[in-house]
């Protein structure tokens, strides 16, 4: 919030509506949220509604997801990949699935992290029913995840099971979940199993430290570490959005942008 | 003089509506909402349309500001995706709007209460 505040002072800011509308999403809506959320979410009824909002939405996500993945996209989101969405979303003749949301990389990041946290509030659950609808919600989130395509994704899962799994202090479920993901980065980093399936070899290649997207993302980090050393505050927050892309196309920094 | 106490002397519900006072009203609103069809199309109808939908929506907001958290997370997931079928002007500042009126209807809803207290301000010192 005070970065975002503050960066209104940089020189390079042209244009104070694309500042304006960055700084909504970058800073506004994060720190509006959390105390509302706060201060509002303050009963542990209206804290399950809230899950329980989230997680029809991720199963609806989840089954958009599989529609794409099986039926194929329909007219608008073939004219939404036509128009240049096809050079990230269409890899090796493959649709990386992106559900009803913005991006195949938003869709992987929700689903994985809502996988995590509904099959993590299925185990503290005691009702059957409530326990079987988080845990349905929660294994369609991951297999989302799977179906996008974003290998970024795959770390929340690992990273947030081991942190439920450090935080329960019980030695026996942390011993047993420490092996299954040693299991789980073993299965990708050292074996070929399931390589013929499109889902897991694309995975498979986030653990490859020779992969040939990951080399061109260290060297676009070095251009641009040499790039920004003369920027102390950085270019400047939207540079790279749709908007600011259209005013700014001339900007160095916006060859880098992923959208 | 003993009208006004009686109940079976007064008009309710759709009774009144047999009284000239609710009718004028009700042409001027259908003259109005005629006018703007006719002259700024078909957007105006189907805002014309939303718009008591809105109101209803902000009078339960306004009784339960929480709502405003839960309709955050849903626009968050449908918002983006709908930009894909159809233009929708200004859909961004809908989530702004309705977290200043969910902070709005939280201030007027607390305004005459203790409120409370400094246990959010605590819990965001802590989050940060």
């Amino acid at each position: 919030m005070i970065f975002g505040l503050l960066s209104v002072a940089n020189p390079e800011i042209k244009n104070y509506t694309i500042w304006l509308s960055s700084f909504r999403t970058v800073s506004m809506y994060m720190l509006l949220i959390i105390i509302l959320s706060l201060i509002l979410i303050n009963t542990e009824k209206r804290l399950y509604y809230f899950f329980y909002i989230w997680a029809i939405f991720s199963i609806l996500v989840s089954l958009k997801g599989i529609a794409q993945e099986s039926i194929g996209v329909d007219a608008w989101e073939q004219a939404w990949l036509d128009r240049g969405a096809y050079k990230t979303h269409l890899l090796f003749g493959k649709l990386r699935v992106f559900s009803f949301l913005s991006d195949a990389g938003q869709f992987g990041a929700n689903q994985a992290y809502s996988g995590v946290v509904f099959i993590i509030l299925s185990f503290a659950q005691k009702n059957l029913v409530r326990k079987f609808f988080f845990l349905f919600a929660g294994i369609l989130g991951i297999y989302g995840m799977f179906l996008s395509g974003t290998r970024g994704a795959i770390s929340v899962p690992l990273i947030g099971f081991m942190l439920f799994f450090i935080l329960k202090r019980n030695k026996i479920i942390l011993i047993s979940g420490a092996v299954m993901m040693v299991v789980v980065f073993v299965f990708f980093k050292y074996t070929m199993i399931g390589q013929d399936n499109q889902q897991i070899r694309r995975m498979r290649t986030a653990f490859d430290p020779n992969d040939a997207s990951l080399q061109t993302r260290l060297a676009n980090q070095r251009t641009l570490s040499v790039y920004l050393s003369s920027r102390p505050i950085g270019r400047r927050i939207g540079t790279c959005w749709q908007k600011g892309a259209e005013n700014s196309s001339q900007f160095f920094s916006c060859k880098y942008c992923n959208r | 003089m003993l009208s006004s106490n009686n109940p079976f002397e007064s008009n309710s519900g759709s009774l009144r509506l047999g009284s000239p006072r609710f009718y004028i009203p009700l042409l001027i609103s259908c003259f109005i909402a005629a006018w703007l069809v006719s002259t700024k199309g078909l957007a105006a109808g189907i805002a014309l349309i939303v718009l008591p939908f809105i109101i209803v929506y902000l009078t339960f907001l306004f009784q339960n500001p929480v709502l405003g958290i839960y309709t955050v997370g849903i626009l968050g997931f449908v918002i983006l995706g709908t930009t894909r079928y159809v233009e929708v002007p200004m859909i961004g500042i809908s989530i702004d709007s309705i977290l200043v009126l969910s902070f709005l209807a939280f201030f007027f809803k607390n305004f005459y209460e203790k409120g409370t207290g400094d246990r959010p301000v605590k819990m965001l010192l802590c989050w940060h």
